[in-house]
């Protein structure tokens, strides 16, 4: 409530400065007329600073004169634009790539140019765009977002290849991804290794780990915000990209000049096919599907409907007798999105985006043999839509953002039929679907009273309706930017999140088949409340950018487990559902180099993760399952001739949290006729596993650059020592000795990479 | 070419195999420290307990020999008595199993355990030994299906007045076999009568695929047990077997025994044995 009167203060005090005229404007790339987001532009001399938001839009009021407008974006020469303002004025600016750009790989960890992340109010980002993505050397040389966005700060991976992140001592469920808008649930495959998100059509990635804006939530720890290209081309673009893990293509074509275009891309993982050429049978493959619909019927107008859908699938027949009858085993999982998006341009600065989406994920295991099947079924499907609307200049030097959203779910968890003997120890689950809606209305004000001070205040109210029971949750939001001069920056920030629905995965492991969960009458919602604070300190003489920011968040209602629960086709996992707290803090460094032959970014964690809950070790606060004490990487790009560029990245992880079998007793069994070792454990997560590290190397090739066929071949290293980061803790026998040992696997040791690429 | 293509398909699949199979690191981690393990007995009216050391994670597993581990655990030099009703009995060592005839087992009686061995220190207990309940009908019918088979047990209980929680176990004992005898497959289910109190209780289970050949067994117990034995054993059926076991939370099981682990109940067990092909 304080902080409603707060925003509604300031909106009062801000409009005494008068607005005159308006100027507005999209910034776009010269060559391909692919809007530039999140620009910043300068209006000389009023001194009045705005950013351009997703499309490039933006606008800005000011007193009517002669203006300077400059346009800065990393990797494009600075515009310059001089312009007579005496009303409100649309304008269009496009910006030239910087010299030798494409020949060099460029690194942002923030699409923000450095003197703009300095103005700015927001820490606790990172962005990511395409060419990072495809840049580094990743498993298999399948470039990945996800494993791109474990690279930066504040960012953990779970076991070695999987897509799980856990961010700022969160757990994996606590990160919201949306894909153009729509909520992804499960964002991997090949049973984890692989996200779901073909690199082709990535446009931007923002990984929002702290202060969040108003106009997101519904999960505690990050957002993750993945755009697929937005711009309408002049001209039929086409490109292929063959891998050794799959191979991807895209087709991009315009139907109406600057009004209509569609793209759509496709990827497939062949391994199965080539298998087949080696009379090997290996009955797996995923694909997924993009496409999208961009139309512009006007200058104010923008209008775009994006579909998703990608699926893992596996069908396995375990034919003893070679007569075609044996145990089937097929296992399907898969997510869609659909999102229609609206942005409308008002003549009074106002602009809107209105958004409606469609989401559903399942997964669908069922095994035969003999008279026996099983059925294990989960589904979700989301239904929501979502309204904001903007005045980038509402008043002198100050922006508003309200809206709301609405989601509505409807969950089928962990449905399982058997039938046969299997029947008799897994039974039929009586588990009915769940049905939950999600409403939230938010407001952001942003206003720089002062020119060294930036202030952004917002305020969320969220609410998740279920049966027999309401939950309504005020979720403030702050961030404060103070400049101590040019070059550096003191931000902090205040962030409270409300999460309502979860996924029910072991502490052990994960698995594409966790079910999603939603809140009940006896689950309530988990909350946390983040502080942050970020010194930032641009060097203009290396082209470099330096932040340290420390972090401090509170959980409350954290979902865990009984001790001893068994998820795994758990038909009554509700009753082990158990709340507890959690506290996470660190600090995290990054220093990066972003443009120049010379690019990349050194970045280093430390944090601390922890959690408690009443009826596991005592009630006593015990270290979560992904506490990394210390996780670092160094990100390095050479382009070291106009058609030559190599690549290096080296990541060194704490071990993670395991409770291994430390001892075992005897005891008579319960029917007597036996003797039982029963385990002991030690408390829970108190063994640390040896420290992951890890070095890949890559090496790009690309053709003369201005041929019309471009084509490039990227070939490297992935754990180029082979170094075995380990996923468990097992109790193995030595092979030479035959004495027991503990021992911890890893999954990939080294591995070559070859991909060829092409486009025109 | 097509030739060339399968080489070289077959080598990239070899050399992207056999490279994605680093060696495992080793790791130290502490192992338990040994303690008093106690578990118990009741045959024919005599009260058996071994007392055994807990051992560490390294020094035993599936394929260790049964005989040999319980050799080297057992406690033989301990001394230990159970007190019940004002009355001490000092049970017989035989190795580390201390024995004792012909001690009055009342239902409803407290008996409380007291166990010292100079090396391993000291355990206590207490418990209440149940109304005796016996079957009041039992019978195994064994059925072939395809390459596996099954094993249904009925059984029915008659009730007494009073909360009552019985386990009914049945475990297939393959003819001659030591090994199964660690960690058997064996199928508990547990029966808390709320809500049945003073009825009779019946019902059957399955032993699921298992390979029947004449001369195996299966036995059959039903077991009137205390609460707290109770949700021990029904926590070790959830957590013991197969995937349970291996993606399952950890659990340490809950015990009875000041100082030490394991369990100190005492119960009768009526036990049935029914031989494959007779």
């Amino acid at each position: 409530m304080r902080v409603s009167w707060a925003i509604g203060l300031m909106f009062i005090f801000s409009i005494g400065f008068a607005q005159k005229v308006i100027l507005r404007g999209t910034v776009k790339e010269k060559d391909s007329g692919q809007s530039l987001p999140l620009a910043q532009i300068l209006v000389l001399p009023d001194s009045i600073s705005a950013a351009a938001n997703d499309a490039g839009e933006f606008s800005a009021s000011m007193p009517p004169g002669m203006k300077t407008v400059v346009i800065t974006y990393v990797g494009y020469e600075t515009l310059r634009h001089y312009v007579r303002v005496v009303h409100d004025v649309n304008a269009e600016f496009q910006l030239e790539q910087s010299v030798n750009q494409l020949d060099e790989v460029v690194v942002n960890s923030d699409r923000l140019s450095n003197e703009e992340l300095l103005r700015s109010t927001r820490s606790s980002t990172n962005m990511l765009s395409s060419e990072d993505i495809n840049a580094i050397p990743v498993l298999g040389g399948e470039a990945d977002v996800i494993k791109t966005l474990q690279l930066l700060p504040g960012t953990v991976r779970g076991i070695d290849g999987s897509s799980d992140i856990f961010v700022r001592g969160g757990a994996a469920d606590q990160n919201l991804v949306l894909f153009d808008g729509a909520p992804v649930y499960n964002t991997s495959h090949l049973f984890g290794f692989l996200s779901v998100f073909n690199p082709d059509i990535v446009s931007q990635v923002e990984s929002i780990n702290g202060g969040f804006p108003a106009q997101y939530g519904g999960r505690l720890s990050s957002i993750l915000n993945i755009s697929t290209r937005d711009a309408i081309p002049d001209q039929t673009h086409a490109s292929a990209d063959i891998g050794i893990i799959a191979t991807r293509l895209f087709l991009e074509q315009p139907l109406i000049k600057k009004k209509l275009s569609f793209w759509v891309s496709g990827r497939r993982t062949y391994i199965d096919k080539v298998a087949k050429v080696a009379n090997i049978s290996l009955p797996y493959f995923f694909y997924d599907f993009n496409g999208k619909i961009l139309f512009r019927p006007t200058r104010k107008d923008n209008i775009e409907l994006s579909h998703y859908s990608g699926f893992d699938k596996l069908a396995y027949l375990r034919d003893r007798n070679n007569d075609g009858v044996g145990q089937t085993t097929g296992f399907n999982i898969g997510n869609s999105t659909q999102s229609l998006h609206w942005n409308h341009n008002y003549n009074n600065s106002w602009y809107h985006d209105a958004s409606l989406y469609r989401t559903s994920y399942k997964y669908l295991i069922h095994s035969d043999f003999g008279s026996n099947t099983l059925q294990a079924l989960s589904d979700i499907r989301d239904l929501g839509g979502k309204f904001q609307l903007t005045n980038e200049a509402i008043a002198h030097n100050a922006s508003l953002n309200v809206g709301g959203e609405v989601v509505h779910h409807l969950l089928s968890p962990n449905v399982i039929n058997t039938s046969g003997t299997i029947a008799e120890f897994l039974n039929s689950s009586k588990t009915r679907g769940r049905s939950t809606t999600e409403i939230a209305a938010f407001v952001q004000y942003e206003i720089q009273p002062t020119p060294n001070v930036r202030v952004s205040a917002g305020f969320r109210e969220s609410a998740a309706i279920v049966e027999n029971a309401h939950y309504f949750n005020p979720e403030p939001r702050l961030a404060v930017r103070y400049s101590i001069n040019e070059k550096s920056s003191i931000k902090a920030s205040y962030a409270r999140m409300a999460q309502y629905i979860h996924r029910v995965s072991s502490s052990a492991v994960s698995t594409p088949t966790d079910i999603w969960y939603p809140v009940t009458d006896s689950i309530k919602p988990q909350t946390a409340n983040q502080v942050a604070i970020a010194y930032q300190r641009n060097i203009p003489k290396y082209n470099a950018f330096f932040s340290v920011e420390t972090y401090y968040k509170q959980m409350s209602q954290l979902v865990g487990y009984k001790e001893g629960t068994n998820l795994f086709f758990n038909t009554h996992f509700q009753n082990s559902l158990i709340q507890g707290d959690g506290k996470a803090y660190g600090f995290e460094f990054l220093l990066r180099k972003q443009s120049g032959k010379f690019t990349g970014w050194i970045n280093y964690t430390l944090s601390w993760s922890w959690r408690r809950y009443e009826s596991i070790n005592d009630g006593e606060w015990f270290h979560a399952r992904y506490d990394r004490r210390h996780n670092g990487a160094v990100v390095l790009q050479y382009a070291f001739a106009n058609r030559w560029a190599a690549s290096m990245v080296w990541e060194y992880i704490s071990g993670s949290r395991f409770t291994p079998v430390v001892g075992q007793y005897v005891m008579a069994s319960p029917a007597i006729t036996g003797i039982d070792l029963v385990p002991v454990y030690p408390a829970i997560n108190s063994i640390k596993m040896s420290d992951s590290h890890r070095l890949d190397v890559g090496i790009k090739y690309k053709s003369r650059p201005g041929n019309f066929f471009q084509w490039q071949i990227f070939a490297g290293l992935y754990n180029a020592y082979n170094r075995a980061n380990p996923i468990a803790i097992l109790v193995a026998a030595d092979t030479k000795t035959g004495k027991l040992k503990y021992e911890q696997p890893g999954l990939f040791g080294l591995l070559p990479f070859v991909s060829y690429g092409i486009k025109f | 070419m097509g030739s060339s293509f399968r080489t070289i398909s077959i080598a990239a699949i070899v050399v992207a195999m056999t490279s994605c199979i680093p060696d495992p690191l080793d790791l130290e981690v502490d192992q338990l420290k040994p303690k008093l393990v106690v578990t118990s007995h009741v045959d024919q009216g005599t009260v058996d307990i071994l007392l055994t050391r807990s051992v560490g994670a390294l020094d035993a597993n599936d394929d260790t020999d049964l005989f040999e581990l319980i050799n080297e655990a057992s406690v033989s030099d301990a001394v230990v008595r159970i007190q019940s009703n004002g009355v001490t009995y000092d049970l017989n060592a035989f190795g580390g199993a201390y024995a004792i005839s012909g001690m009055p087992l009342v239902a409803g009686q407290t008996y409380a355990l007291y166990a010292h061995s100079a090396k391993d220190g000291t355990v206590s207990a207490t418990t209440v030994y149940p109304q005796p309940i016996s079957f009041r009908d039992v019978s195994v019918k064994t059925t072939i299906i395809g390459n596996d088979s099954l094993a249904q047990v009925f059984y029915s209980i008659d009730d007494p007045s009073g909360q009552n929680w019985y386990i009914v176990t049945a475990a297939h004992v393959r003819s001659g076999a030591n090994k199964e005898h660690l960690n058997p497959r064996i199928v508990a289910k547990t029966i808390d009568d709320t809500g049945l109190d003073g009825t009779i209780i019946g019902g059957d289970f399955k032993i699921p695929f298992i390979e029947v050949q004449t001369g195996d067994f299966v036995t059959v117990t039903l077991q009137n047990v205390g609460k707290d034995y109770f949700d021990y054993v029904k926590l070790r059926e959830d957590t013991q077997f197969g995937i349970a076991a291996a993606v399952g939370e950890p659990v340490n099981y809950p015990t009875n025994i000041q100082g030490g682990l394991g369990f100190f109940a005492l119960f009768y067990i009526d036990s049935h044995k029914f031989t494959i092909g007779e």
